[in-house]
């Protein structure tokens, strides 16, 4: 079984926390739990949980894009680039540009609390959202006043994942690649070809 | 998003400790490598399933301290049957306006007016008045407007709410008072957006006396286009501040023509922009942020 990466799992199950406490955040743990017997410790254990989940969203990403992003590439013979791996890592998310210079379009996933979603961005704000919209058809998708997202950006469905109920952190991969799979073969070629006339 | 109530149960736990002088100094100096630097290269050894573990217990006894705070197992049941938190329709998720900023702050708006059809009078706006002007009781309205998307003097920008009028306190007889409210969601604020709005304050030399910008925002940030050096500085407000503010005065109106309406708007902004499971299952609304619903049913004062 490939399995989600157990950091990743406890940084999403225990967010609210490790949100506290992040280091970028007002509340680095030092402040936090001032002379702590085990201030140093946890601090090392975030750390490296955090660290690790960066990577351990990454992995799963690329479960999920890079055959996607291949068959894209192959079919369409556009030039698609991809972001440096240290970047997915720290945003757990995956932002690919389509075509050179200047960046308008883009696609890519993210993770959050609620799952893995697919999603496809455009410059032009909120009032091109709709358009994008109708290239999907009747693929089930939100515009960026519907979620939380940059305006301009339309999210698919998100494949849901419960972290809450992984047991010590365990949790089954496939199902979860196999459904965000299922649901990135709305941004096929016939799609991008249309979205790029946007 | 920080939240008051993980910080104040830590720091709760953390004075039921005796610390040995030595591992003080220790926790003091051990700040290690910053997020950015973790990862642009600097590679930690992976952490071991007992770390997670470990701080898997750390982590749920903070939990279940702010859990006995609000009233143990059944806290749920605690909770008034009309409150926003136990109602799962949020207003604005319906019709896919939960991050729309005038949406927002137009029903804010609203929601606030005595003149309008809620029937709430000036309960709202006084409360609200209370906390922005930092009054030790609640104003004595006298007279209140409101308004939304008010459009700038330099026809520039839009006030996204301006409310003004003339209240009477002991200390304050009929002092005149203005608020200026924006309020971020997702976007960015606009090039020197609120160091022109306290031009605008400025430029318009009305008779206020007393006079407030308010920065309403998710997380409560202080603006950043804002005047270093101006007279009036702006008030930060966080979306559960305001709810917070408001939850206390809700007992009063369930009878009142918009009650609903402020319940599903109020469970809307729980659902939306803190993604707390509003309804009647206590374990997914354990499950979103047991902190910020602490902070929402607890507000420090």
């Amino acid at each position: 079984m490939t399995e989600v990466g157990k950091s990743l799992v406890f940084c999403l199950k225990y967010y609210p926390e490790m949100e506290s406490l992040d280091g970028e955040a007002k509340t680095p743990i030092s402040k936090a739990l001032p002379g702590h017997p085990h201030s140093a410790s946890i601090k090392e254990k975030i750390d490296r949980i955090r660290n690790s989940a960066g990577k351990e969203a990454a992995d799963l990403i690329h479960l999920c894009a890079d055959a996607w992003l291949h068959d894209l590439k192959s079919t369409t013979g556009m030039e698609l680039r991809s972001p440096k791996r240290a970047a997915t890592e720290k945003r757990w998310g995956l932002e690919v540009t389509l075509g050179s210079k200047p960046s308008t379009h883009q696609i890519g996933i993210w993770i959050n609390q609620e799952g893995l979603t697919p999603w496809v961005w455009c410059r032009g704000g909120q009032a091109v959202e709709k358009n994008i919209q109708r290239l999907f058809g009747r693929v089930e998708t939100f515009g960026s006043k519907a979620r939380e997202a940059t305006s301009g950006a339309v999210a698919l469905k998100t494949t849901k994942i419960d972290w809450n109920s992984a047991k010590d952190f365990t949790l089954d991969a496939a199902p979860i690649v196999e459904r965000t799979k299922k649901t990135l073969k709305a941004i096929n070629p016939e799609f991008i070809a249309k979205f790029r006339l946007l | 998003m920080r939240t008051r109530e993980f910080i104040r149960e830590l720091d709760r736990l953390t004075a039921m400790v005796t610390t040995p002088p030595l591992v003080k100094k220790l926790g003091r100096v051990a700040n290690g490598p910053s997020r950015e630097s973790l990862y642009l290269g600097t590679v930690l050894p992976k952490p071991s399933s007992q770390s997670h573990a470990e701080l898997a217990v750390f982590f749920e006894k903070v939990r279940s301290g702010v859990i006995d705070k609000l009233g143990g197992a059944d806290w749920l049941k605690k909770v008034p049957a009309h409150d926003p938190l136990r109602c799962s329709i949020g207003l604005f998720e319906t019709i896919d306006l939960g991050f729309r900023e005038t949406a927002h702050t137009r029903m804010l708006a609203w929601l606030m007016d005595p003149s309008k059809e809620h029937g709430f009078g000036d309960v709202l706006v006084s409360v609200f008045l209370q906390k922005v002007f930092r009054l030790k009781s609640r104003p004595r309205l006298k007279e209140v407007a409101i308004r939304s998307e008010v459009i700038t003097s330099d026809q520039k920008g839009r006030l996204d709410i301006h409310l003004g009028g003339k209240w009477s306190a002991t200390d304050r007889a009929s002092t005149r008072w203005e608020v200026i409210l924006e309020a971020k969601i997702h976007a960015d604020e606009g090039d020197e957006q609120c160091s022109r709005y306290e031009t605008e304050v400025q430029v318009r030399r009305d008779s206020y006396s007393e006079r407030v910008l308010v920065f309403l925002t998710p997380d409560g940030r202080p603006p950043a286009t804002n005047s270093i050096n101006a007279d009036r500085p702006w008030e930060s407000l966080s979306f559960l501040d305001l709810l917070a503010l408001f939850r206390p005065e809700l007992a009063a109106l369930t009878e009142r023509p918009g009650f609903y309406m402020i319940r599903h708007y109020m469970a809307g902004v729980l659902k939306n922009l803190y993604r707390i499971n509003c309804g009647e299952n206590q374990a997914a609304l354990e499950g979103s942020n047991i902190y910020q619903i602490s902070d929402y049913l607890s507000p420090a004062t």
